[in-house]
């Protein structure tokens, strides 16, 4: 034990000749590992958080296709669908977007059937008039309206029409509702230009959640151009787009990454002379070919480590105190109305070990091996040298 | 061996901060869970809420868990979508152009203001130079 | 120091040095050599250049393994140890001293003398302890924190012997020590050496500077030419 702490601290002296170059390397390092952490935690966090919330979301929901695009579905479908045993209720859901172009940007129309109209998460109430609307928070910044005021918007017939802001969603559930204007469901219907009878598709309630899939299958069965959509196929959904978009997010990190793997490469298998004849000197003076190896991983441990615990904190504080402020332009995409991320803060530690392992194991080994070489020579082909 | 004591103390310390921020985390996660995650699941379920509201620009984008299965560009005029046909192949300006869309609007098919409860904005009620400006492009390529 | 009824400290038997055994460029360094090391003597090796003293050297020092024939360092087989074992050795009973001094330019003068202790079991404290005399008995202790590439030759010189020292060594191991050197630092380096003799070291040189050979201190030559011995002289 206090051997290996004595060539620890010789490593630490042997750093320490080059404190430019290696502190260098450690931020070089550190960045790269931030970026990759940060990519993963908010992805991640962000993914749990759908898939915890959508437990809330409808076991199915039914649309009609046509062509390949979704289409207004019969609400009448409803009413055979309700009839299916373990089907608790049917509802319509009319929805759809619109595209406001003074501000550039899309907005998603909701209309709140029939139900309580104040509910947690919303300042003020859900509309319960045509004329009423709730809106997200992102909708509510980008107009500068609040409860009380009015927001105008173009409808399927391109009128402009004027709704009072009842309510606004509060922070927490901006994940949810940035882009929102909820109306009442007739309002959303016919603001969106829906054909008197139709909705945007049916949502479904099913008691049991291992009827699901029956009753989809049913529903296809009984309505051909339909698709239901189960809640599952949501959270994998979800799941699949989080793969993708943290792959889009690596890829362009790929770069650094990859311009950093050929410094570490450069570093670390590059022995010069000198650092050759430091070998030979220490063999000289009595290490032997274990020490000097030992001495190699000292101080590959010590740079990687460094640099993998200052990158994860500096992750951590990124995405989960500052809300990944470097990363939201990359995510946010062509997004007008992104909302302002809260990850909720969550680390798995099955992912903390997996980036310590590619971290510190690659490093290390890209530290010791090219000196093995030099580390097992006689150390009298050195001092003749 | 100063050096060595240094290092492990401040390795030690930096254990230390990313052990608490990992602890917070999960103390904040649990938070969430018992505090926010109620109310949101009552409140996606209330408005059917089936998709994270990130980004817009697109239906594909917004509701991907809704949407049609391989159509991009279905919704929003405004955004290029993701497909590398989408740096090449830009919307119509007649989608894009604020003035067009309104103009569209005031052609003889407004309803009549209140009988349906409704309040109408019309397109002169926005700024005066907006409406000067209307109608500078057809938004089609080849016009006779 | 009459030490010629005791066992030899180090026995070399019918020993050959052969580098890139068996390529083109084969070198036959040493050619069957057998000699001892007597307690407490100073043995100068001396030849030309490329006579192979410095293999001869390196092989008495347990630096590297003869091709054939015995070398035996107290009444240990060295040909058959293990790495480890022979480092041990090594650094158990030999000190060196390098014509080129071998020392690490950018860590300071402490940490240059303290380099054969590191991997050693010894307690930080006696670590301290032995870099401390080695230092002060090099009268170097105003320049230890300095940087080895930033002192003067002879300090150098001073830090390199002191690094030789720090292990206790039975045997000093000096290759070509004065090869560098103006006179005034190789006399004072021999100076130290003779002092050394004094309190009970056994020194090896390999030169063929006059002043060393020449210094009263040497208490026996061997002249080694093409690899072989051709000459013993005890003065």
């Amino acid at each position: 034990m206090r051997r290996h702490l004595k060539i620890l601290d010789f490593a630490l002296a042997s750093l320490q000749r080059r404190p430019f170059k290696n502190w260098a390397i450690i931020a070089v390092y550190a960045f790269t590992v931030a970026v990759v952490a940060s990519v993963l935690f908010l992805t991640q966090s962000i993914r749990r958080e759908a898939a915890q919330l959508f437990v809330g979301a409808p076991e199915l929901t039914v649309q009609r296709m046509v062509g390949g695009r979704h289409v207004p579905i019969d609400i009448g479908v409803g009413e055979t669908i309700a009839a299916f045993p373990s089907v608790v209720g049917v509802e319509p859901r009319f929805w759809g977007y619109t595209y406001d172009a003074v501000t550039e940007s899309t907005i998603t129309i909701m209309g709140a059937g029939p139900g309580m109209a104040t509910i947690d998460l919303v300042e003020g109430r859900l509309p319960t008039r045509p004329t009423e609307s709730a809106i997200g928070a992102g909708v509510a910044a980008m107009w500068g309206a609040e409860v009380g005021g009015e927001v105008i918007l173009v409808d399927a017939a391109t009128t402009g029409v004027l709704y009072e802001v009842v309510g606004t969603f509060e922070s927490p559930s901006d994940i949810l509702t940035n882009d929102l204007v909820v109306m009442t469901a007739e309002e959303a219907a016919l603001f969106l230009g829906l054909p008197e009878g139709k909705a945007t598709d049916l949502a479904v309630r099913v008691a049991n959640d291992n009827e699901i899939d029956t009753i989809a299958a049913k529903v296809k069965r009984a309505f051909p151009d339909s698709r239901p959509i189960t809640r599952s196929e949501v959270l994998r959904t979800y799941d699949a787009v989080f793969h993708w978009r943290s792959g889009m997010m690596l890829a362009v990190f790929s770069g650094g990454l990859i311009a950093f793997v050929i410094l570490a490469w450069d570093k670390a298998t590059g022995l010069s002379a000198e650092e050759r004849r430091e070998i030979g000197i220490l063999k000289a003076v009595g290490w032997d070919t274990g020490d000097v190896l030992e001495l190699k991983m000292w101080e590959g441990v010590v740079i990687s480590s460094t640099s993998l615990i200052l990158g994860l904190i500096t992750a951590m504080v990124h995405v989960f105190v500052l809300g990944a402020p470097l990363l939201t332009p990359m995510l946010r995409g062509w997004s007008v109305l992104f909302p302002e991320l809260h990850p909720t803060p969550h680390v798995d530690p099955y992912l903390l070990f997996a980036i310590g392992f590619l971290t510190v194991v690659p490093y290390v080994a890209a530290t010791v091996a090219p000196s093995w070489k030099a580390a097992v020579t006689d150390p009298d082909e050195v001092v003749r040298g | 061996m100063s050096r060595a004591r240094t290092f492990i103390v401040l390795g030690t310390l930096g254990l230390v901060v990313l052990g608490s921020l990992v602890g917070w985390t999960r103390y904040e996660s649990r938070r969430w869970k018992r505090d926010d995650l109620p109310q949101l699941r009552a409140l996606s379920s209330r408005l059917h809420l089936s998709d994270l509201a990130l980004w817009t620009e697109a239906r594909y984008t917004r509701h991907p868990s809704q949407a049609d299965l391989f159509s991009a560009f279905q919704d929003s005029p405004g955004a290029p979508e993701h497909f590398p046909a989408g740096s090449i192949v830009s919307p119509s300006p007649v989608l894009t152009d604020p003035l067009s869309i309104v103009a569209s609007g005031s052609g003889g098919r407004l309803r009549d203001a209140g009988s349906d409860g409704r309040r109408r904005a019309m397109p002169e009620e926005r700024s005066p130079d907006v409406v000067a400006a209307r109608g500078s492009s057809s938004g089609w390529a080849f016009t006779p | 120091m009459t030490a010629a009824a005791e066992s030899p400290l180090v026995r070399v038997e019918d020993v050959t040095k052969i580098y890139h055994l068996g390529a083109p460029d084969e070198v036959r360094a040493v050619r069957g050599i057998s000699m001892t090391v007597s307690r407490g003597e100073v043995l100068v090796i001396e030849g030309p250049s490329g006579s192979g003293k410095t293999s001869l050297l390196t092989i008495i020092g347990c630096m590297s393994r003869p091709t054939s024939g015995q070398v035996l360092v107290g009444d240990r087989r060295v040909s058959r140890l293990s790495e480890t074992a022979l480092t041990s050795i090594r650094r158990e009973t030999f000190g060196f001293i390098f014509q080129h001094l071998h020392l690490i330019p950018d860590l300071t003068v402490k940490d240059n003398v303290m380099l054969p202790l590191f991997p050693t079991r010894m307690t930080v404290p006696e670590m301290e302890d032995r870099v401390d005399r080695a230092i002060r008995s090099m009268r170097i202790d105003h320049r230890r924190s300095a940087r080895a590439g930033r002192i003067s030759g002879g300090e150098q010189q001073r830090t390199a012997i002191a690094r030789a020292l720090v292990n206790e060594p039975t045997i000093v191991i000096a290759d070509e020590p004065t090869a560098h050197l103006d006179s005034e630092l190789s006399a004072e380096l021999l100076d130290i050496l003779a002092e050394l003799n004094r309190a009970g070291t056994t020194i090896i040189f390999a030169t063929h500077d006059p002043r060393v050979i020449e210094h009263p201190i040497v208490s026996r030559r061997l002249v080694v030419r093409d690899g072989i011995i051709v000459e013993k002289t005890s003065p």
